[in-house]
């Protein structure tokens, strides 16, 4: 499987979109540090786990789509063209559908690296700050759960239809402008930012980084659930591929 | 490699009856040829042969034993050419063979360098296939059909958009790989099939015409091809099909096929393809 990741991983990332993407995901991410994230979040400073936090929930939309349009290239017309060879080949559609979804969280990894990198690079030249495992915390809770529910929503939609990446992309979009609160807030940028000013001020002069118990339980429906979507996905792989067949 | 199809049926979703009651059996070493017009099943037998259909009705085995409990054996010996496909635009031949190669588990660089040259395409190698003509994407399905040590080769039109010099190569290219393994060759182009073919299937409207040697199926056409001069505005005489008008100094020589030739018709020796629209249009007349 080593040999089919390393193509996977050379059509999705070493292609002209994935690279334009990144560097859209990478200037945003400068945008809003430099924009939003100077003044800090919720009266915290800057390099508070809110403020990091509000960082990472603000540029989520747009690492979605990036997601979203690597996912819908799996699931185009001219994939299916191809898929007409390639599942004529031994290969266990599982596995193979597993190496893809490998291939697309690589891509994730890389975009996260980049744009922690460019907060790092943020940090260390505006406040001269370098505590960076205090940002630990708000990686785990606002990235993990929604990339795991983004994919397995997109592998479930894709299979659906196509078209409804586009719907999704759409959505997506639309979250970078809509402001929600709460903590089934889906990327948290809204909890981040109202949250914080519900509790009390803490000895460092600002509230401690500690999310409520229903923005954690919030947050393991996300990956429930994603993980279920990507389940369901997997399960119906080798009776989908037949089904296709029988529309043709 | 035995495969035997056993009374099947194929309904599609939309009510259309693909396939009715086909008993077709295969053994290896053969090279079968399957003939028919558009629409007349042949691609979807191939389809429920590589397990991409579930048949409606009846069962397909493989060495005796169920298609389906066999999927992955069948698919580690197969080699399939459809007749519609797409490929990696973005990617050189070479890392598309590659790719495929290791799709169907093979490691062996040995196995896409020869594929390469069977196919003609060495020089095309570092090519990206987005950049090739509509010849050479053809030449890169072959190529990712004949990879690796494949028992049951099925090709669904092969030589579609290959020049002649190509298209006689790749027919002896076949022909030399069914030594030892089935080939089924699935084409429009009755010439094809009377080169190399020792075995011929005809299918009109989801059943099967004929099936058996070439030569058998010619024989049973002789008498019912025939020649005749007309003239422009004459009818073609009731029950005869045209296969070929040449314009000579006499007038246009027709040559028909049909159940009873007209008397003014000269009898001559039937070809493939004479005998091919023969068994179709018998096959039309008697339902």
């Amino acid at each position: 499987m080593s040999k089919i990741l390393k193509y996977e991983l050379k059509r999705q990332i070493f292609n002209k979109f994935f690279i334009g993407l990144l560097a859209i995901n990478g200037l945003y991410a400068w945008y809003t540090l430099t924009s939003d994230i100077i003044a800090g979040t919720a009266y915290t400073a800057p390099f508070s786990g809110w403020s990091f936090g509000t960082y990472l929930s603000t540029v989520m939309p747009i690492i979605s789509l990036t997601i979203l349009f690597m996912m819908s290239r799996y699931f185009s017309k001219k994939e299916k063209q191809v898929q007409v060879i390639t599942s004529a080949t031994p290969v266990d559609p599982i596995r193979f559908m597993l190496t893809r979804c490998t291939a697309i969280t690589v891509g994730f990894i890389l975009i996260i690296t980049v744009l922690l990198i460019i907060s790092a690079y943020f940090y260390i030249s505006f406040f001269k700050y370098y505590n960076f495992t205090a940002f630990l915390l708000p990686i785990i809770y606002t990235l993990i759960p929604s990339y795991v529910f983004i994919l397995g929503l997109g592998i479930l939609a894709g299979r659906v239809h196509q078209g409804l990446f586009y719907v999704l992309m759409l959505v997506s979009l639309a979250l970078c402008f809509v402001h929600i609160s709460g903590a089934f807030d889906f990327f948290g940028r809204g909890y981040y930012n109202n949250y914080p000013i519900t509790l009390p001020v803490s000895a460092g002069g600002e509230p401690a980084f500690s999310v409520s118990d229903k923005f954690l339980l919030a947050r393991l429906a996300y990956l429930l659930l994603g993980l279920g979507m990507l389940t369901v996905s997997i399960q119906s792989v080798k009776r989908k591929a037949r089904r296709d067949s029988l529309r043709i | 490699m035995k495969i035997e199809a056993n009374n099947i049926t194929m309904i599609y979703p939309s009510g259309k009856k693909a396939l009715q009651n086909i008993t077709v059996k295969m053994e290896s070493p053969s090279l079968i040829g399957i003939l028919g017009p558009n629409g007349a099943g042949k691609t979807t037998l191939m389809k429920l042969i590589i397990a991409g259909l579930i048949p409606a009705k009846g069962e397909i085995l493989l060495d005796g034993e169920p298609l389906l409990k066999q999927e992955k054996r069948l698919k580690a010996a197969l080699g399939y050419l459809p007749q519609s496909f797409g490929l990696y635009d973005e990617l050189p031949v070479w890392q598309f063979l590659e790719y495929m190669a290791a799709l169907k588990g093979i490691s062996n660089k040995k196995a896409i360098k020869d594929v390469l040259e069977q196919t003609n395409l060495s020089e095309q190698r570092k090519t990206r296939i987005g950049a090739l003509s509509g010849g050479q994407r053809q030449r890169v399905g072959i190529a990712q059909a004949l990879l690796g040590n494949t028992q049951l080769l099925i090709l669904d039109e092969p030589t579609v958009g290959l020049d002649p010099e190509e298209r006689v190569k790749f027919r002896n290219l076949f022909s030399e790989m069914a030594q030892d393994k089935i080939v089924l060759l699935s084409t429009h182009i009755v010439e094809d099939v009377q080169s190399i073919c020792n075995r011929v299937l005809v299918i009109n409207d989801g059943q099967i015409m004929f099936d058996g040697e070439p030569a058998a199926l010619i024989a049973q056409t002789i008498g019912h091809v025939g020649v005749y001069v007309s003239q422009i505005g004459d009818k073609t005489p009731d029950g005869c099909q045209v296969v070929s008008k040449v314009n000579t100094a006499k007038g246009i020589q027709c040559r028909v096929v049909a159940k009873h030739l007209p008397s003014f018709a000269e009898a001559v020796e039937p070809t493939l393809e004479d005998a091919y629209l023969y068994c179709i249009d018998k096959g039309e007349d008697g339902r």
